[in-house]
């Protein structure tokens, strides 16, 4: 009893001592802000590419159809029409724009020849690029998407024509085989389990890595405690207590450290609405909390002095960056990212949380926390 | 007979008046001790009068040149050491030492001047992490006189020291006077107050002159 | 001039025996990064799936439309890079998609195979996970939009054959009829690139790709580099300044002598990374564009013209350093600022994903500005204004922190 008194009391004061400091205040406040203005940030225009459309004859009705759909549509593809072809190229040298497509005049009479002959002839859009990328692709496969149903209709009236000998006229023929495009999608989108998780908002891909940002922080911030801590035993602060207790002392200094950002994240969470519900963030976060303070620990004994852990910590974040789901997600990396406690809150952070899940979590801080005890005992004993 | 005079220095921080009209001289070969209790500025004093801080008034004369308005003589006659130890960290003493003093005078130095009276070439080549208080202290106090100073202002330089480090420091600084240099003392030190020719009590920014009477609690009982 | 000289020299001994590790443990890891790379690339092109983001398929895939969609979907270059199907059932789809080891899963009803054909509103379930990893799953509902129309709009035209032959009393078996005009929906997806051409304008006004991307990495890595100087630099205790100012080094003086150790130990480090880098880049034969007549030398030629904005992160890194002195909140901003301006200045997702209004703040930003003088030096292009800028900052970084350590000499 007198021992876990003994533990509140010091925990107390090294809090006391890191909210002297203005800075660590300032830092608290600084998280949720900055997660703020990037959520009003990413709620403008914005996009992963930004095409620029251009129509030789601004009067075909196609044409038209097509750009006022693309300019309408909620996508990661920014589209924007440009008035003549010379500015739209200059954007796209510049860098202003990744690509300028350039619809030609007589559009469904070009594409409705290439169906029946089979023959390029220049096609029906010119693309300008700068240069041959994935994105590019993906961006002309989209484009290909957009122009389907007009394509399809082109095809049905050849096929009409030229299979069953039918010459019908296109009014005829688009009560028959013209889709809009607009009808409702074949396919309904789910957050999986998304219920469960209690996610309502999906996240724009500007903001879905601050999660993952935000959870490094609290590894960092471990990490920092733990250079805090040898600094104060080489100060000889710590000498008072028991090599045992000494050992121990570190998790106080960690959770004096974590738990104040622990809760500016959690701030930060909610207010991005990135946020799946009291309990069940405070059970994730508790539990990722746990982990990451044997994960820092083990990190401290590895490298055993403030400095070369100050070396090794800029590091270590890159390799947590790309290790972990938070930019990207490289799935032949398991072997690594199991090791990190980051990767398991951000997987089930999104997820219904199960026995199973949490019992993983748990797991990692039983080994975690054998392994520690493990190499205190072997420090205590060489001592 | 050079003499130091230090009058009317002034300081507030804010509101707060830090000191209050300052003033006391030194002369060649003496040493002036000023006492007081924890916060009562004696190391601002000693800060400002060696250049770190600015007075909000006052003067600081040595042979009539005003030190406040000449730096470069203020850095040729004044040695300081604060409180901390000026020290880095990471280097021996050996380096930090070079810092101040060139090759061939600091071999002479250690060889039989100084330095070798503070006892330094015995950690020489002691990275200063691996120093002991006293250690440090003296190392301090190496490098502030690398100038061969005039005048030494030392706050509290025997604090958390042991017996030996004392005696050690003790006897250079009795040594630097007898050479005629001058020494203002900020102390708590009872065995440094034999060193001091002239006694101040620091107290609510104000300076008092005192005598000591070898009685500690009469002493305390004035702070 | 001699009092600095002295100063600086100290200081650079005090960097140099903090250099060894730092250096070795640098070159340690980014050497550990450089392998997990090797590792993914050469199980990314050697694997004949070349799947990035895996879609679980659950449910019965045998209506002619779903399979045309998947098919049209696993033909396209793009999405065989980026999409792999996976048939499996729901529960399996479900709990690989929880174990992260798939993007996303399609649930195909029962029956909707016979209400798809019949024309009723027949849906099909895709299951995304809400994943940080924002960027795949934008892509993978982009390519599911995709293929939502493509059979959509082919359902619509093989639907209206058969009430067209229905009413245009054609003679033919509308199933032959049917199946025919099926096949060539799967040409006209087959042959899609020839309703397009492409021209390419070239990199010459801009950076290419991959370009972008080295300038971003170094910066970025830059960035988080601060971090490393912290138990060196930052210091509470103000004596050693107390001290060196009575002995007539100003604030400025010791200002400069610490900044510049730092730089030297910053750019001995970045160098050490970054030549050999180049070196690896041209044996592995990835040439820049910029590079192309000479990769190794004008990729060390970059490297070396990169130090002025190596000298601007440095000072940015001093300020730091000097404005926050308890170690916890210095590395916890350190990294918070070096984080979020990587990001803000595109040197993670490309800039030009972010809005207008973060694009025209950025080139004032000091990571920014690096990132645009880098991009200069890369493209061969004058670079005098972005040298302004990293001066300006130079001068107020290094300004500030000198007023910050005579606020702290005061107190």
């Amino acid at each position: 009893m007198r021992q876990i008194r003994h533990c509140f009391l010091y925990y107390a004061l090294l809090s006391k001592r890191f909210f002297k400091k203005f800075s660590f205040i300032i830092l608290l406040c600084t998280v949720p802000l900055l997660v703020l203005g990037l959520k009003n940030v990413s709620a403008e225009d914005t996009g992963m590419l930004k095409i620029l459309l251009y129509a030789e004859d601004p009067e075909d009705e196609t044409v038209r159809e097509l750009t006022a759909k693309m300019l309408k549509e909620d996508s990661v593809i920014n589209y924007q029409s440009v008035e003549d072809v010379d500015t739209g190229k200059r954007m796209v040298a510049r860098g202003e724009a990744d690509a300028l497509w350039i619809f030609r005049d007589d559009f469904i009479n070009r594409a409705e020849k290439i169906i029946s002959t089979g023959r390029k002839g220049g096609g029906v859009i010119t693309v300008i690029e700068r240069e041959e990328n994935v994105a590019m692709q993906l961006a002309r496969v989209k484009l290909f998407g957009i122009m389907y149903p007009d394509l399809s209709y082109a095809l049905c009236k050849n096929f009409v024509k030229s299979e069953l000998g039918i010459e019908a006229t296109d009014e005829e023929l688009m009560n028959y085989f013209k889709s809009s495009g607009n009808e409702e999608k074949i396919f309904n989108l789910e957050l999986v389990e998304g219920d469960a998780a209690g996610i309502t908002e999906k996240q724009n891909y500007l903001t879905a890595p601050l999660r993952g940002m935000l959870a490094l922080m609290i590894i960092l911030c471990g990490l920092a405690a733990e250079m805090y801590y040898l600094q104060d035993k080489e100060h000889g602060i710590l000498d008072a207590f028991s090599l045992r207790r000494r050992q121990r002392s570190v998790y106080v200094y960690q959770m004096a450290a974590m738990i104040p950002v622990a809760a500016a994240i959690f701030a930060a969470l909610y207010l991005i609405r990135d946020f799946t519900g009291v309990g069940r963030e405070l059970l994730l976060l508790s539990l990722y909390l746990l982990d990451s303070v044997f994960f820092c620990n083990l990190v401290r004994k590895l490298f055993g002095t403030a400095g070369r852990l100050g070396a090794a910590i800029p590091i270590l974040i890159l390799g947590m960056l790309v290790v972990c789901p938070i930019f990207f997600y490289f799935r032949n990396l398991s072997a690594i990212q199991n090791l990190v406690p980051t990767f398991y809150y951000l997987r089930y952070s999104c997820v219904r949380l199960e026995l199973g899940d949490i019992g993983k979590m748990l797991l990692y801080a039983l080994i975690g926390g054998a392994l520690d005890m493990i190499t205190d005992w072997f420090a205590r004993s060489r001592a | 007979m050079i003499m130091t005079e230090i009058k009317n220095i002034k300081k507030k921080y804010g509101k707060k008046i830090v000191l209050e009209d300052i003033s006391f001289s030194v002369q060649e070969g003496k040493c002036v001790g000023i006492l007081g209790g924890n916060g009562c500025g004696k190391s601002t004093l000693l800060s400002i009068l060696a250049g770190v801080q600015k007075a909000d008034n006052g003067s600081f004369l040595w042979e009539g040149a005003d030190l406040f308005a000449d730096g470069k003589v203020r850095s040729e006659i004044l040695g300081y050491v604060p409180q901390g130890n000026p020290l880095m960290e990471e280097l021996t003493a050996w380096d930090n030492l070079r810092l101040w003093y060139d090759k061939e005078s600091l071999k002479k130095e250690l060889e039989e001047g100084v330095l070798a009276m503070l006892g330094i070439p015995g950690f020489i080549r002691v990275p200063v992490k691996k120093m002991s208080g006293g250690m440090k202290k003296r190392l301090s106090i190496g490098c502030a006189v690398a100038n061969r100073p005039k005048l030494l202002l030392l706050d509290e330089p025997s604090a958390a020291l042991d017996l030996v480090c004392k005696e050690r420091i003790g006897n250079y600084l009795r040594d630097f006077k007898a050479q005629g240099g001058s020494i203002i003392l900020a102390t708590h030190d009872v065995p440094e107050l034999e060193l001091c020719d002239e006694l101040f009590i620091m107290k609510e920014g104000v300076l008092e002159p005192y005598t000591f009477d070898g009685n500690v609690h009469h002493l305390v009982g004035r702070l | 001039m001699k009092k600095f000289r002295q100063y600086f020299l100290a200081q650079l001994k005090r960097v140099w025996k903090a250099f060894p590790f730092i250096a070795l443990m640098t070159v340690l890891l980014v050497g550990c990064m450089a392998v997990i790379s090797i590792a993914m690339l050469r199980s990314y092109n050697s694997s004949d799936k070349k799947q990035k983001l895996e879609i679980g398929i659950a449910g019965d895939t045998s209506n002619n439309y779903i399979s045309f969609g998947l098919m049209a979907v696993q033909m396209l270059d793009t999405s065989r890079f980026y999409v792999d199907f996976s048939q499996m059932s729901e529960e399996e789809a479900k709990s690989r998609l929880k174990a992260g080891e798939m993007t996303a899963y399609v649930v195909i009803p029962e029956g909707f195979a016979e209400a798809f054909d019949a024309g009723e509103d027949a849906k099909v379930t895709y299951a995304a996970a809400n994943q940080a990893s924002g960027l795949g799953s934008a892509l993978t509902n982009e390519i599911v939009e995709i293929v939502s129309n493509v059979i959509y709009s082919s359902r619509t035209s093989i639907n209206g054959i058969w009430s067209f032959m229905d009413d245009y009393d054609c003679p033919e078996d509308p199933n032959v009829v049917s199946d025919d005009l099926f096949a060539e929906f799967m040409n006209l997806f087959l042959g899609r690139t020839k309703f397009w051409s492409v021209n390419y304008l070239g990199a010459d006004g801009s950076l290419g790709f991959i370009s972008y991307y080295v300038i971003a990495i170094m910066i970025l890595f830059m960035l988080l580099w601060g971090i490393t100087g912290s138990s060196l630099f930052m210091k509470r205790d103000v004596s050693l300044a107390k001290f060196l100012k009575a002995k007539g080094q100003g604030i400025l003086l010791q200002i400069s002598a610490e900044y510049l150790a730092y730089f030297v130990l910053m750019a001995g480090t970045m160098l050490m990374i970054f030549m050999p880098a180049v070196v690896v880049m041209a044996k592995a034969n990835l040439i820049l564009p910029e590079w192309q007549n000479d990769p190794v030398s004008q990729g060390i030629t970059f490297v070396v013209r990169m130090l002025p904005a190596m000298a601007l992160l440095a000072a940015f890194h001093f300020f730091l350093y000097e404005l926050i002195t308890n170690m916890v909140s210095g590395i916890l901003f350190q990294f918070i600022m070096g984080l979020g301006l990587a990001y803000l200045s595109g040197c993670i997702y490309p800039l030009s994903f972010f809005p207008e209004s973060i694009q025209r703040l950025v080139p004032f930003l000091p990571s920014g500005l690096a990132m645009k003088y880098g991009a200069g030096v890369m493209r061969g292009v004058s670079v005098g204004t972005e040298m302004a800028g990293i001066v300006l900052y130079l001068a107020l970084f290094l300004g500030l922190a000198a007023i910050v350590r005579g606020r702290r000499m005061k107190a």
